[in-house]
């Protein structure tokens, strides 16, 4: 009986001992990652959220789900001064391109991934332990980023679903489109948030993050870009009015790998070689280059669009360079010093002073005022000044000016846009002409590209593909 | 069959198994330690005088009821003399004075007789119920196999050590009907896929769980056992066996049971084996040899209008090397064992030490293991036992580079034999040597195997203590705490001087850290009253894991003198340590009742807990219930003599299959970099969501059903198990696609369902007995499956470059091609017959499935279903026959109806377009000319459209192999009656000695590389064939097995 007690005992205690910290005991945190469930609750945790929301806005520049970039595609190589220079890729260029294209579930895919990293700032740091005046920074930051990446999604397919927070579920995650006013609604307020919150400058290791003069600067770009040009004006000339920034004196400046920030950048995607490399360079050099890894030829400049150069201006050199082959392709995003492929130091610009003088000139209209704005960014590149008698209408003269000062930056499919849905179809089928591919004849819904088919198809069509083409389903 | 013995005969007797004796000690007389061994024995055996004075003994034998018992084998104990009793059970024997006999039938107990000074002598054989005694494991307890109601294949001692095996998995091969087994590749020391019932599983693992001595591990450690330590292994195949292991039962599992000790004097188990294994030249791909690879390589270059290769024009026409024969070697082995058992009673205790070195067939490969168990069991009192059991093991295996063409075999079978095994200058021969031969670089197979370096060290152990005491009588109580821990430690390096060069001499240093322990508490209960028998046991365990893996990796060193990390420049992307974890907490019931011993019923319930399952998921119940009706016991069947026992039973349950990755419901975050500011900026780390937390995840859950019939016939003499499963596997993990606005492309769901079902059937039937036993066995088991469901939309899984396909209706990994319904003529081109691309006269004709008047591609509206990679139907056939002292056994084994999308094809079909040497399958009857168009099935050398996915790359894997054949002699206990030894065994044995198959060349029977999107395994896809895959060893081998 004394030997059965020892027994019963020496059972119970390994039973309890077990059973005591039962309700732990299942309760395993993942050792070597970071839990979800668990983070977000300090400022360095949201901090740490904030600068992932950072990366994946750059994932949306650089193609953060196939490592190749469908922003090029969709906003250079869709308008008619540039080309993907792989055969097969060029549909994007022949308006060739249905929903059943990988660039737009690449798009996708990295867009929403940016504005879910957004979100979950934006849901988190209102719950976590923080600085007051930090909580409302961060809110402010993530609130731009998540502008930013709408504003691209709705210039690109017109109104999309509106996620505004973070995805803690799969039930009911099929969300319909918002139409463009809508979401245009949803960008301004967070770009107006953003643009009140938001400091005006940042010092030592902070520089490069959201400022209210960003804010201010995409406010005014999105206003003009959904046809409220009087709103644009306002804020566009507080921009100027800040005396935060100027035009450096040399346009190469602006995107040398080690002048990260400078006085002339709004806002840029950040790089940094080996940890955050930058792969434009490849992207847009031929294969051939000679330099660090291989090309891509993704955004190759179309020979009509150089010979529409003035000879005498400088930023011919400082775009351009000519492969072995006698290719022409763009050295803007080339780091020198670069050895591995995909890897360079240089930033990409996003919004920048130049760009600002420029809108607020379109905004303005033909006035005194909007040529003075435009001569700032001619002086630099060592051209002469234009004004009410130069030959041409005003807004084509804006529009040039944009052409040759921001080749690259993804601006010129949106520029088109802004043009209007008449003159814009008038340009791209005059051009197709021009080149000899005159069976190429868009309408009105080719300036809205097509949705994935694969957000339609997992929808089950809540979410419905843009009037023109194949419906997917 | 009425043998008569006289003492003349017997001293002739005498001399023949001397002889043999002599002889087999002759073979055996390879190693110099056993030399002395040997001399003692047959020192032993000059000694003996043999002492005779005839007498002769006549008498019946009958049954328990009185009846006559034809066939019993009589002999006269210390002698192989003998006779069997006649067709009234009589029998009639000469004997010397003071003769004990020995009356021995199936099915009856052994009586000994002392003849004393009787001539006649009547005795009657009590039946012997312990063959339907046997004991089986299964599971937090056992049972008698006759009293099982569930599906329970066992595989004893006697299969393990019968034969020369070096690891469990070759043990069960082919004997174990549903049970199928396939080496992942052939080199020694690698683990097999064992596959129970069918692969039951998508995403998750498919492996069953493995419980060594209670202790629920893994394969690793379960294969480092060394086969002579194990008792029996038991397989619990249906839910109603495996539900007592609830969120681990649904892939089935493998309970292994180590020997323990017994009262008595200490016993010495001494066994060896030393063999040497070879490669069986008929499982060599057949490959061009020179001259036809000339003709070939010059004819695609002329079809195409390419110049011809200047290696090719330039063939000295002597040069001819057969690269396959090159890479392979005889290999030897050994493998020792030396066991002692033995116990006073109060302590009881079994030791052994075992010690295998084996190289194998391709050079450059080997596995040596030192492994070491004891266990000891003590009584204090008479109600309670304390045991202990612990068993480290040691084992390095040497390996080979597993790439397309850089494994020394795969590059012996593409390298194209034009170039010389050495230059002239005596460097080693490859593409490199003789520019522009090939496209793709392949290095010398023997300068791999030189060069390249790849060691696995496994250090494992398992210990285990428990203790169980009965409180009164029938009611256990049982506690034990163990663990195991494992440390592997993989290294490789390849340096410079490595072809194809320049190349970058690179190491890689792994090191995976397991530490599992374990507590279970059970108590049970067995009662019988009248004619009820009760039995029930019920427990909490808790189990829990945890690892730590190192991955590191380094390059540019300087010299190739030092292969270390630190030699070299470490690698930061690619070197990390990280941890993991698990843990499970459970509780268990079974209650097994029967009445009167004819109506049994069995209800089982696991909940298990588990830390990888989703918060809201953490629990889950699997119950099951079995019922058996054991007909033979009713009195109406009393009358029908031919049937000794019936039994039908059928089993219901559920079980889950937890085998995911242990976070996988949980969201997990990484690092990302951010910079900011001035200048080049300046890094900031950022977390970002990789995956998606799911705390709806859960198990796999399989609902099992199972028939079976047991059945006994002829006084146990023909057996039969029967079992008719069928199992649906639903929640099925799968990665489905969510709306990319979620910010994430897939969550894993638990969504898909599929369904296996087939026969299983065992069969054994001793066709003689007495001193000539012939016995027959066999086992069979078909398998059907099919995919139920998949994502929400139903879509298929595609898989390897769209060649492997699962969708609803299909099995898993079905593989995907056109299919060509022969060679293309000019008529038939004039004809307009659809065309793959640019075809012209000699190409592939392939069928244009949805008539749209041109052939689109593989993974088009053209692609057809080919085949998938289940067998229908695996086999096993075994016989043995022993007459006296002698003992003979064979094993088939086979296996039919699956097939694989076999990549060596599409690699080797490519229409000499790379320059790699091509199969003679690609050569034989190619289509030459429209007035030599072949045998109209085989394209023109050149057409590179034999390389896109067709019906040919789709191959059978069926095969019908010998397994093993051993001829045993086992040394008269007459011979060793004035010494110590108790029984002493010797056996020559050979080991896949042939196999019969249409599968190109190495084996059929294995699992492929690639990198599959299972969530848990290592990784290989079913459907696909990768590398030539290795010859399995053709192996000889001498044993011996010896008591003292």
């Amino acid at each position: 009986v004394k030997i059965m007690k020892k027994v019963i005992n020496i059972s119970l205690l390994s039973i309890f001992s077990v059973l005591i910290s039962c309700s732990d005991f299942l309760e395993i945190p993942p050792p070597s990652a970071v839990n979800a469930v668990s983070f977000y609750k300090t400022e360095s945790d949201i901090l740490q959220a904030l600068s992932a929301a950072y990366a994946g806005v750059r994932g949306v520049y650089t193609g953060r789900t196939s490592g190749l970039p469908p922003l090029l595609q969709l906003q250079e190589v869709r308008a008619e001064d540039f080309a993907n220079g792989n055969v097969n890729d060029d549909v994007v260029n022949l308006f060739q391109i249905d929903g059943g294209s990988e660039w737009y579930r690449w798009n996708w895919l990295d867009s929403y991934y940016a504005i879910n990293a957004a979100n979950i700032v934006i849901d988190r740091a209102p719950v976590a332990t923080m600085d007051e005046a930090m909580r409302k920074r961060v809110i402010a930051e993530a609130k731009f980023l998540r502008a930013l990446i709408y504003f691209h999604l709705n210039v690109d397919y017109g109104g999309v679903p509106l996620v505004l927070n973070e995805t803690t579920s799969f039930e009911n995650t099929s969300v319909p489109r918002s139409t463009v006013a809508e979401t245009y609604a949803q960008i301004i307020d967070d770009l107006t948030t953003a643009a009140a919150d938001l400091p005006q400058t940042y010092s030592g290791a902070d520089i490069g993050r959201v400022t209210s003069g960003a804010a201010k600067g995409l406010l005014g770009k999105v206003y003009l870009q959904s046809g409220n040009a009087a709103a644009a004006v306002p804020v566009l000339r507080e921009v100027i009015n800040s005396n935060v920034y100027e035009l450096l004196p040399v346009y190469q400046d602006v995107f040398k790998p080690n002048n990260h920030n400078n006085k002339e950048s709004l806002f840029e995607i950040q790089h940094k070689a080996n940890l955050a490399g930058s792969p434009y360079g490849n992207y847009m050099a031929t294969a051939n280059w000679g330099g660090a890894g291989q090309g891509y030829n993704y955004d190759l400049p179309a020979t009509t669009f150089i010979n529409l150069f003035d000879p005498d201006d400088k930023r011919l050199v400082d775009l351009f360079a000519t492969d072995a082959t006698g290719t022409t392709y763009t050295k803007k995003y080339l780091d020198p010093a670069m050895t591995v492929q995909n890897n360079g130091d240089t930033n990409f610009p996003v919004l920048r002073y130049a760009d600002i003088l420029l809108l607020l000139a379109e905004a303005l209209g033909e006035s005194t005022e909007a040529y003075g704005l435009i001569n700032q960014v001619r002086e630099r590149a060592g051209l002469p000044d234009i004004d009410g008698s130069t030959p041409g209408d005003f807004i084509d003269k804006v529009m040039n000016e944009r052409r040759f000062e921001f080749p690259f930056e993804l601006q010129r499919w949106h520029d088109i846009l802004r043009m209007g849905p008449a003159k814009a179809i008038a340009l791209m089928n005059s051009y197709f002409v021009s080149i000899g591919k005159p069976e190429i004849v868009i309408d009105e819904h080719d300036l809205l590209h097509a949705l994935p088919c694969d957000i339609i198809r997992v929808t089950n069509g809540v979410v419905q593909q843009n009037p023109g083409y194949p419906s997917c389903l | 069959m009425n043998r008569m013995h006289n003492p003349n005969n017997m001293s002739k007797s005498i001399q023949f198994q001397n002889l043999a004796l002599q002889i087999l000690l002759r073979i055996w007389n390879v190693r110099a330690n056993c030399f002395a061994l040997c001399l003692s024995f047959l020192l032993l055996l000059s000694s003996l005088s043999v002492s005779a004075q005839e007498r002769t003994v006549t008498g019946s034998v009958k049954d328990d009821s009185g009846e006559n018992l034809p066939g019993v084998n009589i002999v006269l104990k210390g002698t192989t003399q003998g006779t069997i009793t006649g067709a009234n059970g009589d029998y009639k024997i000469s004997v010397p004075n003071d003769a004990i006999l020995i009356f021995s039938f199936l099915g009856y107990k052994q009586q000994e007789v002392a003849v004393g000074e009787r001539s006649v002598i009547e005795i009657s054989l009590e039946s012997d119920v312990s063959l339907l005694q046997e004991i089986v494991v299964v599971g937090y307890g056992t049972q008698k196999r006759a009293d099982l109601t569930g599906s329970v294949v066992s595989i004893g001692s006697e299969k393990l050590t019968e034969r020369p095996v070096v690891n469990l998995e070759q043990a069960m091969a082919g004997q174990l009907a549903g049970v199928e087994i396939s080496p992942r590749n052939a080199a020694p020391g690698q683990q097999s896929n064992i596959i129970i019932r069918g692969v039951g599983s998508i995403s998750a693992g498919f492996g069953p769980l493995f419980v060594v001595d209670g202790f629920p591990t893994d394969q690793n450690l379960a294969n480092a056992l060394n086969p002579a330590d194990i008792a029996s292994v038991d397989i619990l195949k249906d839910a109603s066996s495996t539900a007592i292991y609830g969120s681990r039962g649904a892939n089935g599992v493998i309970l292994i049971t180590t020997k323990s000790g017994k009262e008595g004097k200490p016993t010495f188990n001494f066994s060896s084996t030393v063999g040497v294994a070879n490669v069986n030249e008929n499982d060599f791909f057949d490959m061009l040899n020179a001259e036809e690879y000339v003709q070939y390589m010059t004819e695609a270059a002329q079809n195409n209008g390419a110049p011809v290769r200047a290696p090719i024009l330039n063939w000295d026409g002597v040069t001819d090397t057969n690269w396959q024969k090159e890479v392979f070697r005889s290999a030897p082995y050994q493998n020792y064992s030396l066991s002692a058992t033995g116990g006073s009673g109060k302590t009881n205790y079994s030791m052994s030490f075992g010690y295998i070195d084996q190289e194998g067939i391709l050079k450059g490969t080997s596995f040596t293991k030192y492994s070491v168990r004891a266990r000891v069991d003590f009584r204090p009192v008479d109600k309670l036992r304390i045991g202990v059991n612990i068993a480290p093991n040691y084992n390095v295996a040497n390996n080979m580079p597993d790439g397309d063409f850089t494994n020394p075999f795969a590059a012996a079978v593409f390298m194209p034999p034009i170039i010389p095994l050495r230059m002239p200058d005596g460097s080693y021969g490859d593409t490199q040597k003789v520019p522009g031969v090939a496209d793709i670089q392949i290095a010398n197979p023997l300068q791999i195997i030189d060069l390249y370096e790849d060691q696995t060290r496994s250090l494992l152990n398992l210990i285990n203590t428990d203790l169980e005491y009965e409180i009164v009588d029938g009611l256990r109580l049982r506690t034990s705490f163990g663990i195991t821990t494992s440390n592997i430690v993989n290294e490789t390096y390849s340096p410079s001087t490595l072809a194809p060069l320049p190349r970058n001499p690179t190491a890689t240093y792994r090191s995976d850290d397991y530490l599992n322990w374990l507590n279970e508490n059970t108590l049970s209960y067995s009662k019988a009253f009248d004619d009820h028998s009760l039995n029930v046991v019920a427990g909490i365990t808790t189990q829990k894991q945890e690892s730590t893996f190192v991955r590191m990796s380094a390059n540019s060193f300087p010299t190739n003198g030092v292969e270390t990390l630190n030699g070299g420049t470490v690698l930061p992307a690619s070197s990390n340590t990280s941890k993991s974890a698990w843990s499970l907490l459970s509780y268990l019931a079974r209650a097994n009742y029967d009445y009167k011993g004819k109506y049994f019923i069995t209800g089982t319930i696991r909940r298990d807990g588990s830390s990888r399952f989703g918060a809201n998921e953490r629990y889950g119940t699997f119950p099951s219930g079995a019922v058996a009706w054991k007909i033979s016991e009713e009195s109406f069947m009393k009358g029908v003599s031919f049937i000794s026992n019936a039994k039908i039973r059928a089993s219901y349950g559920k079980t889950g299959n937890n085998a995911i990755a242990d976070f996988a419901s949980i969201g997990l975050l990484t690092t990302v970099n951010q910079p900011f500011g001035l200048g080049t900026g300046s890094n900031n780390v950022g977390l970002t969501v990789t995956s998606p937390s799911n705390p709806n995840l859960t198990w796999e859950i399989a609902n099992q059903v199972d028939i079976g019939v047991d059945l006994s016939l002829i006084k146990n003499r023909f057996n039969l198990t029967f079992d008719y499963y069928d199992k649906t596997t639903e929640s099925l993990l799968l990665n489905v696609n969510v709306p990319s606005t979620t910010g994430y492309q897939g969550v894993f769901t638990n969504i898909g369902k599929m369904r296996t079902k087939g026969i299983e059937l065992t069969a054994n039937f001793q066709i003689l007995d007495g001193p000539f036993k012939w016995n027959v066995g066999g086992n069979l088991a078909t398998m059907d499956q099919e995919v139920l469901a998949l994502g929400p939309d139903g879509s298929p899984i595609i898989g390897f470059f769209g060649t492997l396909v699962t969708s609803v209706g299909g099995e898993l990994e079905e593989g995907r091609g056109l299919v060509s319904d022969g060679i293309l003529s000019q008529s038939d081109i004039d004809n307009g017959y659809p065309l793959f691309g640019a075809s012209k006269a000699g190409d592939y004709k392939f069928q244009d499935v949805n008539g749209d008047g041109f052939v689109d591609g593989f993974n088009q509206a053209d692609g057809q279903l080919l085949g998938s990679p289940n067998n229908k139907i695996i086999y096993g056939i075994t016989s043995s026959v022993s007459y006296k002292n002698f003992d003979f056994s064979f094993l088939i084994q086979g296996q039919d109806g699956g097939s694989l999308y076999d990549l060596y094809y599409q690699l080797g079909g490519i229409g000499g377009g790379t320059g790699i040497n091509t199969n003679s399958f690609y050569y034989d009857g190619r289509y030459i000319s429209e007035d030599n168009p072949g045998d109209g099935k085989t394209p023109r050398a050149g057409y590179f459209g034999s390389g896109t996915p067709n019906n040919y790359y789709q191959q059978s894997t069926a095969f019908t192999r010998i397994r093993n054949i051993t001829l045993g002699y086992t040394i008269p206990q007459k011979v060793f009656e004035k010494t110590s030894i108790k029984s002493l065994r010797a056996f020559i044995s050979a080991d896949n000695l042939a196999t019969y198959t249409t599968f190109l060349g190495g084996n059929p029977n294995t699992t492929r590389t690639g990198n599959g999107s299972r969530a848990q395994s290592d990784g290989r896809f079913l459907g696909l064939n990768s590398i030539p895959s290795l010859p399995l060893p053709r192996t000889y081998s001498l044993g011996l097995s010896i008591s003292f």
